[in-house]
């Protein structure tokens, strides 16, 4: 969708004209609606209360980003905690998924044990776990963090087997006739072979991780994290921050499942050469 | 053309929904034999759900459940209820910025011993002294919670000498009972119910270091115009208070009979405990609102409001005089 | 070998294979193989219970979910089943949702799909609005609406929609603009180049859109119903049983959620997919959609 300006002999570059109709293209639906909501809040056309200015909703998120918010420093903490559940739960999925995923794509007893419970959970709501998890856990970090884990293991894992059942099983041939170990084999050939399938599957994984964890942090949580922000706002009718906290969440799980794992994937995956379709 | 359209329908979606939102809190003209009451999942709610109270007065009263005291208090805001409650700093921000909004008619529930702290059942802890160092749950704000912290220092205690954990209230019980907490302030049925499940006990109640009164609000819209109303409504919840106060078990059959619609199964001997902990004489008297004068004090000094309410001027007794006669009148049929 | 040969009887087994009576025994063995682990996870779990292992206040045993879930379900009086009421309510709202979505994702989707100017300057905006929780917008929606249905539909509306619109214009997208101009230039009609090429050529990701879709809005709903719902549907029974400690009523709701869910990605679309799709395309897919 990008125009390649660099490859592009000058007789047929896009001109300046082209250039500029095409940012206004991509960035007019989303300034001109904020403008308009601006200026109709200004003029008063419209319930102030329900729809604050986008000017008020950023300067709500300014102050209660500083020592004058309420609680002081109220927007970072909720980010920080809301980030450092997803990064604890992503690591548990990482590797129980990526075990798990192994084993049932290397083996007929793993395939046979786990497969079906797999199937049988994963369409499961995992909000629905939810109330389980604070019968056994109760804090709400603890909980939240399994939460994360559980949603994105089951895409881990199915990205990891979908990955194996397309990989080449003459590699592990190769190396098991060339006298390797299980050990070697699962260090040398099958982890970097799984390494692409599974690089896919936290991308995936924290795009539902994020999703579930902004849902059980609204349920759960009873002090830190956006969902617990936005939730708590709507106690207090506060509309300015329930809607910079929907900003959020919206960029940062953009971020996060995009630019963040994106850059990772680039930077392996389409190096290599593989990818894989989700 | 086409791709107006595709620009066109989400943003005249979004004009429609708009529109829509704005003319959402439109208030229902009321009726002067009618009331709209906002109430929540605890007991006293349930068993007033359990009966219609209003027909022996020609009151219908229209009971609409919501999931929290807050979300009842922003539906009375928003004119969608006629009657709403609230208590300490709620009540008390309210009276600060609406206090031409709504009247204080009665007592809706008060009394320390609602509160209770509780260890699990095997715990060898006696006193709240001996949890010093130990972890406590109980939920951040709430009335349970500024009251413990009341009784810590009435006990010279202080919060520091333990851990608090922050919890939501339901999640508490299990918590205790796994001993990922060593003890949890709440407030009843909580502690009832998890005392007669057989999992925990009760080992301090907060019977004494405050009332931590909540009150029955009316807008003032509708007394203005419908005080008759009120003095009725007023009347059921005298009728109310004398059963759950002399008749705690026959309560706590209504109660469990209508949670029982829900598919819920609660217990009737953990609800008739709770009952009996909770006070509910509808009288406003100056006790409870005197309550609320420190909490204005210190969030006029935190700067959350700009003047301390008079609290005695937003009180109407004359509906629950009228009231008392009415509910006499009615026993006396 | 090993690893091939299972992949192989697993594809026969799936797309029923050939011949009569023994696919069918194959197939009821690899049901069986499929319920065996479950099986065997549910009966450690009562034995969990009934030892003592485990505190049924905590995590009650099947035995008991089964049984509350029975007189919840109370068979003599089906018109009066409180789980039915609550099951029918939250199908209900995930269903209009769910059609809602489609009705405004299916058009707006082509709308896009076949315009890539409109497509440029929407795509921006997608991107950024398919990864948000729906969840999200509910304390909106709780304010301006209160609780209740709307603000539950809604939500899931905003759950299901994007991912059909994205998986619709997607589909478009693939077609091959080669395929319209030759149908064109034979001198077809817009309807029917919309019936013979565009549908056929979007079906797949069309219909992988939709499942989910529809399981987006179900995920959504247990999430917006916790939050919002007024009297009845499974979050709300969920939540209800909570506040009383009704652990029994509790897990009888979490498991019609997962039930449900389940039925909902494999029994629904799991035919609709090998009824157009694979019979079209002959592609096997492993798994379901989340």
């Amino acid at each position: 969708m990008s125009l390649q300006v660099a490859a592009v002999p000058a007789e047929q570059r896009p001109s300046r004209l082209e250039r500029v109709a095409d940012a206004a293209l991509t960035m007019g639906p989303v300034v001109l609606p904020l403008v308009l909501w601006e200026l109709a809040a200004w003029m008063g056309w419209i319930n102030t209360f329900l729809f604050p200015s986008p000017s008020r909703i950023a300067a709500t998120l300014w102050t209660q980003s500083g020592p004058d918010g309420n609680p002081p420093w109220g927007i970072p903490l909720h980010v920080a905690r809301s980030l450092t559940r997803l990064l604890a739960g992503m690591a548990i999925a990482i590797a129980l998924g990526t075990l798990v995923g192994v084993v049932i794509g290397m083996t007929r007893w793993g395939r046979f044990i786990f497969r079906p419970l797999i199937s049988a959970l994963m369409p499961v709501p995992t909000l629905a776990w939810t109330p389980v998890l604070l019968l056994a856990v109760g804090i709400d970090d603890r909980a939240t963090i399994i939460v994360v884990a559980i949603a994105a293991s089951f895409e881990i894992i199915y990205t990891i087997v979908a990955g194996l059942e397309m990989m080449n099983v003459r590699v592990f041939w190769v190396a098991q006739s060339m006298g390797a170990t299980p050990v070697q084999i699962f260090w040398r050939v099958i982890l970097p072979g799984v390494l692409p399938y599974l690089i896919t599957g936290v991308r995936l994984g924290t795009g539902y991780a994020w999703r579930a964890l902004i849902a059980a942090e609204m349920l759960a949580a009873s002090s830190y994290g956006l969902g617990f922000m936005i939730f708590d706002a709507s106690e207090y009718m506060s509309m300015d921050v329930i809607y910079g906290g929907v900003v959020l969440i919206a960029v940062l799980g953009y971020l996060l499942e995009n630019v963040l794992i994106g850059r990772l994937e680039a930077a392996t995956i389409d190096k290599w050469g593989v990818r894989v379709e989700a | 053309m086409r791709p107006f359209l595709a620009h066109g329908m989400p943003w005249a979606a979004a004009a429609g929904l708009a529109v829509w939102l704005s003319c959402g809190a439109a208030a229902a003209p009321a009726d002067s034999t009618s009331i709209r009451v906002g109430t929540q999942a605890v007991p006293p709610d349930e068993v007033y759900a359990a009966r219609d109270w209003g027909k022996p007065y020609n009151l219908h009263v229209d009971l609409k459940s919501y999931s929290s005291g807050g979300d009842i208090l922003k539906a009375f805001l928003g004119r969608q209820l006629d009657v709403g409650n609230g208590g300490s700093a709620r009540l008390v921000s309210m009276a600060a910025q609406q206090a031409d909004q709504f009247y204080i008619v009665a007592a809706n529930q008060y009394g320390g011993n609602r509160y209770g702290v509780m260890v699990a059942k095997s715990s060898p802890v006696t006193s709240v002294a001996e949890l010093k160092g130990k972890k406590i749950g109980a939920v951040t704000g709430s009335g349970a919670y500024n009251t413990f912290r009341v009784y810590l220092e009435k006990n010279g205690l202080k919060e520091s000498d333990f851990q608090l954990v922050n919890m939501k209230v339901e999640d508490l019980r299990a918590a205790v009972q796994q001993g990922i907490l060593d003890a949890a302030v709440a407030w009843e049925p909580h502690v009832a119910i998890a005392e007669t499940m057989g999992v925990v006990k009760r080992i301090q109640s907060m019977e004494g270091v405050n009332e931590s009164p909540n009150f029955v609000l009316v807008s003032r819209e509708f007394a203005d115009k419908n005080p008759e109303a009120v003095t009725r409504y007023v009347a059921t919840l005298i009728d109310l208070a004398d059963l759950i106060t002399s008749r705690p078990s026959e309560a706590a059959s209504l109660a469990v009979q209508e949670i029982g619609k829900k598919g819920v199964q609660a217990d009737v001997k953990g609800l008739e405990l709770a009952l009996t902990r909770i006070k509910m004489n509808p009288k406003v008297t100056d006790t409870l609102l005197d309550e609320l004068v420190p909490i204005a004090a210190s969030m006029h000094a935190a700067g959350k409001i700009k003047t301390v309410p008079d609290f005695k001027k937003l009180v109407r007794h004359d509906f629950y005089d009228a009231a008392v006669k009415l509910s006499a009148a009615n026993r006396a049929r | 070998m090993a690893s091939s040969e299972a992949r192989v009887q697993d594809a026969t087994a799936q797309t029923g294979g050939v011949g009569g009576g023994s696919t069918r025994l194959v197939a009821l063995r690899s049901f069986a193989e499929f319920l065996l682990p479950i099986v065997v996870l549910l009966l450690l779990w009562e034995a969990g219970v009934r030892t003592g292992l485990i505190d049924p206040t905590i995590l009650p045993a099947p035995s008991m979910i089964v049984g509350r879930a029975w007189v919840l379900l109370d068979p003599s009086h089906p018109e009066r089943s409180l789980l039915l009421t609550h099951i029918a309510a939250s199908l209900w709202r995930a269903l209009v949702a769910f059609a809602i979505a489609c009705g405004v994702a299916i058009p707006l989707g082509f709308a896009l799909g076949l315009s890539p100017i409109a497509y440029r300057s929407a795509s921006p905006l997608l991107s950024l609005l398919l990864p948000l929780p729906a969840v999200a917008w509910t304390p909106i929606f709780l304010v301006g609406f209160g609780q209740g249905d709307t603000t539950i539909i809604s939500v899931c509306f905003l759950g299901a929609v994007f991912p059909v619109l994205y998986a619709t214009i997607r589909g478009v997208q693939s077609i091959s603009p080669h395929s319209l101009w030759v149908v064109r230039s034979m001198g077809a009609r817009r309807s029917d180049i919309f019936v013979r090429v565009l549908l056929p050529g979007c079906l797949p990701a069309l219909i992988s859109g939709l499942k989910l879709g529809m399981a987006h809005s179900w995920r959504t709903l247990v999430a917006a119903e916790m939050l919002a719902a007024l009297s009845r549907g499974l979050g709300y029974m969920i939540f209800a049983a909570r506040a009383y400690m009704d652990v029994s009523t509790m897990f009888v709701g979490i498991a019609c959620l997962a039930v449900i869910g389940m039925l909902v990605e494999h029994g629904l679309f799991g035919p609709l997919e090998s009824a157009t799709v694979r019979k079209w395309y002959g592609v096997s897919r492993v798994g379901g959609a989340r």
